[in-house]
């Protein structure tokens, strides 16, 4: 993994013995040993055997287990990056401030953002105008000369449309205005 | 003789090229698979002689696998899931500048592993698919997990993430109508969900969206071209790190035979063991992971081989050994082919043919490759913000195109998220989506033998092959902790 990320000063180290992890994966064993209860039994001929709900109980709890053991990892790392003296000093929130005025971060925000936007803009206008409006804001964000953005869009979304819209024969949405190459 | 004369006339030659070139471009774009390219192939050929439409699939199929592992080293997207296991070390050698290297000796070792799998194919057909007839649900159970572990131990990071990875995989395979009841699971009402989480758009959103997640996140390099040159491809520059590794070679190509044999297997598993057995044999395994060069050969070997093992029961029992040849076979019986045990008797001309195509085509695979090699390394000179969204665009169309439902581009961008997150924590993804992948094979086969025993876990261990494949995963797993323990205990007497 790249020491060279985002920019916020998390050390590799850190990032890999994160509180997040442990407590995603107990949530994770617990919520799916909670849905498994849910399911119905498998019963034949008066005998118990393994129903729908066997295989994601045994995956429950291995992530409860998982989610303990990724734990005792992240104290153990703790207790030796302090006796070492390599803690950061900085809060949880303080670091949350950082990150959310990092710019790596806020490109990362910004294209799951337009993602988002993509599908129902995609719908509306039609594939050849939400791609391109997509294509160019994204490569904005990303740094582009606005005329690369414009070109390289309109090309990408061209050829695209070409080869799944004809060659493949997918219907790319054509929107209310009915555009289609 | 007389089969290859005729094979090479023009019209049955020309369209084998124009369905090899089509496969590079399927195999090669993200999205689009080597199933779909044989799905889209079948239709065309059906308008040609038996022979023509024959070669026409057969040069599809071995083009795509191969270049599913293109965008896997250039870009670190697998274009098949078979190419999953080539990224490992393939994108490793990219980054290293030599990404051309990288492909030329995957190209040279597919055809070599695909015309080893086609000689194997050839000679032991039948015996071989006697044995695969002997597995039953305990075996299919234990390669699975044998399979996933080999993944989870080979992958970056430490082995324990990568189980919880293969795990994650395992439980979002879960997801869909449970197969012996039809119940419902973990769908929470969605009509979308009860066919399962495809793996196709999940595929494109660990590997594609979260490396354009990644990348986006370094300000410094978006405007510099993904790679500096065009690709540097030799083929006389990388036959003697073939000749160097030939043993590897042909290892690997004979685990993907008899990996592909097994009805279901598939090249995927046939890659990631071959991996995993050539890091455990290897003098440097120590280097795999960081561009080693057997970390190429391993994979890409055993894929190709592996697609000519899954012809073996698909000939001999009629039994596909993988979603591409279940296409093949479908498209045998359009020719009024019967495979089985008698098509050696009733169509040995056709079968002759079949044989010549396959050998064949591993030769013409070197000029296909190279053709999308140097035309994939033309379009990565571009800046890397233009790569991205071009990556990002045909991710999001690729992931429609499946079933045309913007819920799969959901799925992309869910498990993009996913992975950017699991990365950043140093949990490997190649096990997650071969969790997804296996899933259903272990779930089922492990509820088939246990109703078939009577809850009784014991046959599990005590079949022959069982048990072998038992201790194999125990040894995958803990043979390396154990051993440096009772290192450490014998060299501290």
């Amino acid at each position: 993994m790249s020491n060279k990320d985002s920019g916020n000063n998390n050390t590799v180290q850190e990032r890999s013995y994160g509180l997040s992890l442990p407590v995603l994966l107990t949530a994770l064993g617990v919520w799916a040993l909670y849905l498994s209860a849910q399911l119905p039994d498998f019963v034949q001929r008066g005998r118990q055997l393994p129903g729908p709900r066997y295989f994601p109980t045994i995956l429950g709890v291995f992530f409860c287990i998982a989610g303990v053991v990724e734990l005792v990892r992240y104290i153990r790392y703790r207790r030796q990056a302090r006796a070492n003296g390599e803690v950061s000093a900085r809060s949880s929130l303080t670091r949350l401030k950082s990150l959310a005025r990092d710019w790596g971060a806020q490109s990362v925000a910004v294209i799951l953002g337009l993602l988002a936007v993509l599908m129902p803009l995609v719908q509306f206008v039609g594939f050849i105008i939400g791609g391109v409006l997509f294509s160019t804001a994204l490569m904005l964000r990303l740094k582009a000369r606005w005329y690369n953005a414009i070109i390289l869009s309109v090309v990408v979304v061209v050829v695209i449309t070409v080869v799944f819209g004809r060659l493949f024969r997918v219907p790319l949405p054509a929107g209310v205005f009915g555009i289609r190459l | 003789m007389d089969v290859l004369v005729d094979l090479l006339h023009p019209t049955i030659l020309v369209p084998w090229m124009l369905a090899m070139l089509f496969g590079i471009f399927a195999g090669a774009t993200p999205g689009l698979t080597a199933t779909m390219a044989t799905a889209l192939i079948v239709p065309i050929s059906y308008y040609m002689p038996p022979v023509a439409g024959l070669a026409m699939i057969i040069g599809a199929t071995f083009t795509a696998i191969f270049a599913g592992d293109i965008p896997a080293t250039f870009l670190r997207i697998p274009g098949t899931p078979a190419s999953s296991a080539a990224i490992l070390d393939g994108f490793e050698l990219n980054r290293q500048g030599k990404g051309g290297f990288a492909l030329t000796l995957d190209l040279l070792c597919s055809s070599i592993g695909g015309l080893i799998g086609v000689t194997v194919l050839i000679l032991v057909a039948p015996p071989l698919a006697r044995v695969a007839l002997r597995f039953s649900s305990a075996e299919y159970f234990w390669l699975g997990l044998f399979g996933l572990s080999m993944s989870a131990v080979v992958s970056k990071g430490n082995t324990f993430r990568g189980i919880i990875a293969a795990a994650l995989g395992l439980l979002v395979s879960t997801v869909g109508m449970d197969v012996t009841t039809g119940h419902p699971r973990f769908t929470f009402g969605q009509i979308e969900l009860l066919s399962g989480v495809g793996f196709i758009p999940a595929m494109i959103g660990l590997f594609g969206l979260s490396e354009v997640l990644k990348l986006a996140s370094d300000r410094s390099s978006l405007n510099a071209p993904s790679i500096t040159e065009t690709a540097k491809i030799s083929l006389l520059g990388a036959l003697p790190t073939v000749w160097k590794y030939k043993l590897t070679v042909l290892r690997s190509a004979i685990i993907g035979t008899v990996t592909g044999s097994l009805p279901g297997a598939g090249a995927d598993i046939a890659a990631w063991m071959s991996y995993g057995i050539a890091k455990k044999v290897s003098r440097n395994p120590e280097k795999f992971g960081t561009g080693s060069e057997e970390g190429v050969i391993a994979p890409t070997s055993a894929n190709n081989a592996g697609l000519a093992g899954a012809w073996i029961p698909a000939l001999v029992f009629g039994i596909p050994g993988d979603a591409v040849t279940a296409i093949v076979v479908g498209a045998m019986l359009m020719y009024g082919l019967r495979p089985g045990p008698l098509i050696f008797e009733q169509s040995r001309e056709i079968v002759d043919s079949i044989f010549v195509i396959a050998v064949v085509t591993q030769f013409l695979l070197i000029g296909a490759g190279l053709i999308g090699i140097k035309a994939f390394s033309r379009i990565l000179r571009l800046p890397r913000n233009a790569v991205m969204v071009i990556v990002l665009m045909f991710s999001v169309v690729g992931s429609f195109a499946l079933q045309n439902s913007f819920f799969d581009v959901y799925i992309m961008i869910a498990f993009g998220v996913i992975g950017f997150y699991l990365e950043k924590n140093d949990v490997p993804l190649p096990p997650l989506i071969l969790g997804l992948i296996l899933g259903p094979m272990v779930e089922r086969n492990l509820r088939v033998g246990l109703v078939r025993t009577g809850g009784d876990f014991l046959p599990f261990l005590t079949r022959p092959i069982s048990a072998v494949l038992a201790a194999a995963l125990f040894v995958t797993l803990f043979g390396g902790p154990i051993w440096s323990f009772l290192r450490r205990r014998l060299l501290g007497r």
